[in-house]
């Protein structure tokens, strides 16, 4: 067995957050040791980059092994992972995503990264309905700013409002918009929807060692020239180039070893590969592993001061469980039949999207759903797939006539995504389940989950809008649209789960102050989803960056001012 | 996104109904198909001819997954292939019908669809076993429409011939009363047959996806053609195009 390194700090998980944090840890001269429940995983050799659908099995279609498709960076993970269950409560629907690599999330997301306006951060103020954070847009703003400088994001300052502006020289230029996207523009803007450049964690420009996007390569698949941002190929090389970060991987946390002085001690975890259990010591340990493992860490961790669970005075870790509001449409556009090829592949995700335009409206109380809703769309000559077999049922028969009815329908078709925000209830969150263990015998998250109406509401809204916008493109009006409880995506679905340890500014309703440090155990930090107050329609993995970089300024100040 | 029907549940239960005939569990050569489209709620269709129709027996599903960590820079298949020569004969000629050569491109067997549609219902995952559970059994079954017909197997007759078992199966609003229970297995032999022909590299140049070519500087957009398409069509509903700025 080999001697521990030497570490100040511990941090847990080396996904947005926990990259974040040993980046700016280990810049600032903290020995960091960081612990990755997944495999190592290296972006520069393992990404299939080019390979085309024909070279995968099953054409590439996605399997219970790999949801996304066969080249989806995702390692034993996805809504199940093998040997790791979690329960769900009566009634509920709930799906936890996980990745078990190094960089964790970060490998295969979409990329999509707006920043919270100041509306979002004020959310009771301004509706009565969940809680504030502890923070404003104006404290979150600079740091807004050098992450979206540092990770490289396009996209454009169109002044929107609750919808800020980048620093100058920040964003880079957005690519182009693509046909599907022009007609949608063209009829939002009829429509007084705004339609403007999305804003994605990818480059269009080369920045330190990472090159600009080459637009070819489904981003899910990862990325190895590193314009689609990720941990693994940014902030963990980084880190590790300052001789200061030590990762291990295969390890996973299940307990925070609390010391009778009430603070951290270190913590607890299972080396997969040998199924021994290890002890590290630390001065300070970070959560970082993703909301829901996060609030299960602490809660596994139990003692005699604290029953409930380390940092859980408050009983508010697990709770206030939020997802994405979610839903989706497609349509098709007859006009689009047979319509002039050229390569539209592009920088794969969204170039074009439409942020919530009905401030004003909401502030009158002329809308029956309380909170805001984006949309991301598109449609396009994407590289075939199994799906093409589709235009075979639309069509039917046979022969010649049927492959020239796939030429007509390919490109033809145009896919809107409702992003929406929810706000926290009573009956969604997650506890220990009290008998179900995984295989490494450590018991396991129930989720609870429930939408109310102010999700059903937002739901019917979109789905109302977007029939509106079809028929303004010109495209097919679909009949068959499923009531909102049907459409709603489940919890957990859009994969944005935040919120089950909240900051706040009542150590009594919340869990970290406004620098996710535990309002009971002060060297125990929390650099994940799980401490925002809110669940803005804005996806979360910047703000998630954004913060761990201002809690980790204050926690390298403490460490230097010796409070910790 | 909305391009993936799946069999509609409803489909299939009326093709068992249709197809409900104890004579024919030991008409048709695939019992373990048979009992696994039992299972699945599909039963391969009563035989209309005395002649019984016989491809012979697919081998077990056999190898593993390929699990939740296999290397996607060098992509392989980690079980075998199942279907009968016989099997696969009838595939070819059925999926040659769906996707003959044109002067865009090749036949789906030219370019082996049949061994791609063997790999696929030939996975060990659920979504493939449910295929195989319609495919096998279609098999037979048109086999045995063919025999009914034509007094002879699929494979053998003419391209005429086939063709007018397609016309009563396989136009929409044209299927023969009689020949209606084998409607969910055309659709999702047709999809199959599709989606595996159009994801080749043929296939691909033939539908004209132009993309996955690595493009140094900014992206270039639309094509002038394309924008022009596009510029056409918002005028005709009273659009403007936004600026391309």
């Amino acid at each position: 067995m080999q001697a521990e390194p030497e570490h100040d700090v511990v941090v847990i998980g080396s996904g947005a957050g926990g990259g974040m944090a040993a980046y700016v840890l280990t810049k600032a001269g903290v020995k960091v040791l960081m612990l990755e429940a997944g495999r190592n995983y290296d972006p520069l050799t393992e990404t299939p980059m080019l390979h085309t659908n024909h070279q995968a099995p099953l054409r590439g279609a996605g399997t219970k092994d790999k949801v996304f498709g066969y080249y989806d960076a995702t390692v034993d993970g996805g809504w199940e992972v093998p040997g790791e269950p979690y329960s769900r409560g009566e009634g509920s629907e709930f799906y936890w995503y996980r990745s078990r690599m190094l960089g964790g999330r970060t490998n295969h997301w979409a990329r999509n990264s707006f920043r919270m306006g100041p509306y979002d951060f004020k959310p009771r103020s301004r509706d009565g309905l969940g809680v504030d954070w502890p923070v404003t847009y104006e404290d979150i703003a600079p740091y807004y700013d050098k992450t979206e400088a540092l990770v490289g994001v396009y996209g454009r300052n169109d002044g929107l409002e609750n919808h800020p502006n980048s620093g100058p020289g920040v964003l880079h230029d957005p690519p182009k918009a693509r046909i599907p996207e022009l007609l949608i523009q063209a009829a939002a803007t009829d429509m007084g929807i705004p339609c403007v450049p999305a804003r994605r964690a990818v480059m269009t420009r080369d920045l330190d060692q990472r090159k600009a996007c080459y637009y070819a390569s489904a981003c899910g698949r990862g990325c190895a020239i590193g314009a689609a941002f990720q941990t693994t190929t940014s902030f963990l090389p980084w880190a590790r180039a300052t001789g200061n970060l030590t990762i291990t991987t295969d390890a996973m946390v299940h307990e925070i070893e609390m010391g009778e002085d009430g603070k951290a001690k270190g913590v607890w975890y299972i080396e997969k590969k040998s199924g021994e259990h290890k002890f590290v010591p630390a001065r300070i340990v970070i959560l970082a592993a993703s909301a829901g493992e996060t609030a299960r860490i602490m809660l596994n961790s139990k003692n005699a001061q604290a029953p409930d669970g380390v940092g859980n005075s408050s009983g508010q870790v697990g709770r206030n469980l939020m997802d994405t509001v979610g839903a989706s449409m497609g349509a098709r556009i007859p006009a689009f039949e047979n319509r002039p090829r050229y390569n539209e592949d592009g920088a794969m995700g969204i170039h074009m999207y439409i942020p919530f335009w009905l401030y004003p409206e909401q502030a009158a109380g002329k809308l029956d759903f309380p909170r805001g809703y984006h949309y991301e769309m598109g449609g396009g000559f994407s590289q075939p797939d199994m799906g093409v077999g589709g235009y075979g049922d639309m069509a039917g028969g046979y022969g010649a006539k049927l492959k020239e009815e796939a030429r007509r329908y390919y490109g033809s078709y145009v896919w809107f995504a409702q992003r929406g925000e929810m706000i926290p209830n009573e009956h969604c969150y997650a506890e220990i389940d009290p008998e179900l263990k995984d295989n490494y015998g450590i018991p396991v998250l129930k989720f609870h989950y429930k939408h109310t109406e102010h999700e059903l509401n937002q739901v019917a809204h979109f789905q109302k809008t977007t029939l509106e916008l079809i028929d303004r493109m010109g495209g097919e009006v679909p009949t068959n649209v499923p009531s909102p409880k049907d459409a709603i995506a489940p919890g957990g679905w859009i994969i944005h789960e935040v919120g089950t340890a909240r900051m706040g500014d009542d150590p009594g309703s919340s869990v970290t102050n406004e620098f996710g440090q535990s309002w009971d155990v002060d060297n125990l930090f929390l650099m994940d989803g799980a401490i925002f107050a809110s669940k803005a329609h804005k996806n979360p993995t910047l703000t998630i960056m954004a913060l761990a970089w201002r809690n980790t300024d204050y926690l390298v100040e403490q460490m230097q001012q010796g409070a910790l | 996104m909305v391009l993936h029907k799946k069999i509609d549940r409803r489909t299939t239960i009326k093709w068992v109904m249709s197809g409900v005939a104890a004579s024919a569990m030991t008409a048709c050569g695939d019992r373990k198909e048979t009992k696994a489209a039992l299972d699945d709620g599909i039963i391969p269709a009563r035989p209309i001819s005395k002649h019984r129709a016989s491809l012979g027996q697919a081998a077990d599903i056999s190898g593993t997954p390929y699990g939740t960590d296999p290397d996607l820079m060098q992509p392989a298949n980690t079980w075998s292939r199942t279907m009968t020569e016989k099997q696969l004969a009838v595939t070819a000629a059925l999926a040659d019908m769906f996707v003959p050569e044109d002067e865009h491109s090749p036949s789906a067997s030219a370019v082996g669809v049949p061994d791609f549609l063997d790999e696929w219902i030939s996975a060990p995952y659920e979504g493939q076993q449910r295929d195989r559970a319609i495919i096998l059994p279609g098999l037979t079954w048109i086999e045995q429409v063919s025999i009914g017909r034509f007094g002879k197997g699929f494979a053998t007759i003419s391209e005429a011939e086939r063709a007018s078992i397609l016309d009563d199966v396989a136009v929409y609003g044209q299927e023969k009363e009689e020949l209606k229970e084998g409607a969910a297995f055309i659709r999702r032999f047709r999809s199959l047959t599709m989606g595996a022909f159009f994801s080749t590299p043929e296939g691909m140049a033939d539908i004209g996806y132009r993309g996955n070519q690595p493009t140094a500087g900014p992206y270039p957009g639309p094509s002038q053609e394309a924008l022009d398409h596009l510029e056409a069509h918002l005028r005709s509903i009273g659009l403007k195009m936004p600026s391309l700025g």
